[in-house]
């Protein structure tokens, strides 16, 4: 018999992020206080669940003294001033442990904050604590890492997805609204459509990257895991209104970027339709055609766009991030074999076999699919798909028993994200509830490069229309 | 979940524009919580 599911169980299953924030304002709650809760829960669930790395305890209840100190001197940063986040354990965060999920750099404390992190606290979030990550965001299953396998909150025996295991975990149970994320394959949104949360993956090159340990960094971006569409949207700003070094920041945010349901109505849809999104087990497929109905009670018609390139994509994925990921890790491969985790260091191991003209022709092919699939697709502004094609698979777990034809755990979780990923389209990882399935179920909704205010737009009404539809 | 959750959450972060564009003490904040290694 599984555990209790933790999913929800922390501060932020049973209250979102705003509410928390106009709470703080209001004078009944505090960041100190909502801090606490969240340390606690941090404490709790997420030894339960493996979630988190480090818990920094006076870090963030230094951090939420200043934020209620700024709050009560008329400052206010914006809707995570004085709210508890998560991130990622391979973004740089000054004065606080970032390891990389890797003995290489268990005893690592960076200098300075990446930039993603810089513009995090501009906005006044309270970071916790680092979460965890599969071994250098090496793996999309989370289950391998020098601190141990990230557990999914809904049933503790199976993997959170990853590489963003931990933030996906920390999110669904609650602890945190809102936790960071990295995404080369689909390191955010595999695990949030596992872990039951939103996941962003913004336009490749939208967010710097400075401060962030690369994997493939011609694919890694960095992007929020949150509760529903309203907190992304919320982290999303954060992240992108930019930050500069005098500690000014920009004040660019306005009504227009929040996400806006109607605004998604005129918008044109479409269903991705090639021979890849076929392969999803049954309870997703079904979960994909309960999204594309919501749509179609919104939209007009969602027509099947053919983008027949998601079929070639995912061998060029696979040279460019071996490629590019033992570029990285060669010297230290030769220099301590021993700190790898064995199975990451037998991937690195293969990815070495990639020879310079298929790095190069990969390359070359990515900028062909690239212009082919947006001239395919210019009559859709937003496309619709599957997330992943199974459930969370268990801990460990690296065959499949055929579901949806995949026999590789690895490939099936990445075969569905990884194309936008080669593309280097933003897409969006949400959840799909209803018909009573014990695990979480998901959508990816796909927009054009640079236009992530049409992509939280168009994910905010599908949240809505799949909310309504439960009523 | 009911269907105001969206468009609750929604509003929500509409007024957080307001908090953030009419507070007058804005600008020349150091980060939050940022250490100074």
């Amino acid at each position: 018999m599984p555990d209790q599911s933790l999913a929800t169980a922390g501060p932020f299953g049973s209250h979102s992020l705003l509410e928390v924030a106009k709470r703080i304002r209001h004078g009944e709650t505090s960041a100190a206080e909502i801090t606490e809760h969240a340390l606690a829960a941090a404490h709790e669930y997420g030894q339960e669940l493996n979630c988190f790395v480090t818990i920094d305890d006076e870090g963030a209840a230094r951090a939420a003294r200043l934020a209620d100190r700024e709050h009560q001197a008329g400052l206010d940063r914006g809707p995570l001033h004085g709210i508890p986040v998560g991130v990622k354990d391979v973004i740089a965060t000054s004065g606080l442990a970032t390891t990389m999920g890797s003995a290489h750099f268990a005893h690592h404390v960076p200098v300075a904050d990446a930039v993603v992190v810089t513009a995090l606290r501009s906005s006044g979030a309270v970071i916790i604590g680092k979460t965890q990550t599969h071994e250098f965001a090496y793996g999309p299953t989370s289950d391998r890492a020098a601190t141990g396998a990230a557990r999914n909150p809904h049933d503790r025996s199976l993997m959170t997805g990853g590489s963003s295991g931990g933030s996906g975990a920390a999110v669904a149970a609650g602890i945190v609204p809102v936790a960071l994320g990295t995404d080369t394959g689909g390191s955010v949104r595999v695990p949030a459509a596992l872990c039951g949360v939103v996941g962003m993956r913004p336009t490749q090159g939208a967010l710097s990257s400075d401060g962030v340990f690369p994997l493939s960094p011609s694919m890694d971006v960095v992007g929020p895991l949150a509760a529903n569409v309203a907190d992304t949207a919320a982290a999303w700003w954060a992240l992108s209104a930019g930050v500069d070094y005098r500690g000014t920041r920009n004040l660019g945010w306005s009504q227009g970027l929040v996400p806006d349901p109607a605004r998604a109505k005129p918008l044109r849809f479409g269903q991705v339709g090639c021979a890849l999104v076929q392969q999803i087990s049954p309870d997703l497929h079904e979960a994909l055609e309960t999204a594309v109905q919501t749509l179609r009670r919104f939209s007009a018609h969602v027509p099947a766009v053919a983008v027949p390139e998601l079929d070639s994509c995912a061998d060029i994925y696979k040279t460019i991030q071996s490629a590019e990921a033992f570029a990285i890790h060669t010297e230290r491969m030769e220099r301590a074999p021993e700190l790898f985790d064995p199975e990451v260091l037998e991937r690195l191991q293969a990815a070495s076999s990639v020879r310079g003209w298929e790095y190069v022709r990969a390359l070359e092919t990515r900028n062909q699919l690239r212009s082919a699939v947006l001239h395919g697709t210019s009559s859709a502004d937003i496309l619709i798909a599957p997330t992943v094609p199974v459930n969370a698979p268990a801990l460990g777990q690296r065959e499949l028993a055929g579901e949806g034809g995949w026999t590789s755990t690895r490939d099936a979780l990445l075969s569905m994200t990884s194309p936008w990923s080669v593309l280097g389209f933003p897409a969006v990882s949400l959840p799909v509830p209803g018909n009573g399935s014990r695990l979480p179920r998901s959508v990816q909704l796909i927009a054009k490069p640079g236009q992530e205010r049409q992509l939280l737009d168009a994910a905010a009404m599908l949240e809505e229309g799949l909310s309504a539809g439960r009523t | 979940m009911s269907s105001r959750n969206t468009a609750d959450k929604l509003n929500a972060l509409r007024d957080a524009v307001h908090w953030v564009t009419n507070t007058p003490g804005r600008r020349n904040k150091r980060p939050t919580g940022q250490v100074r290694a």
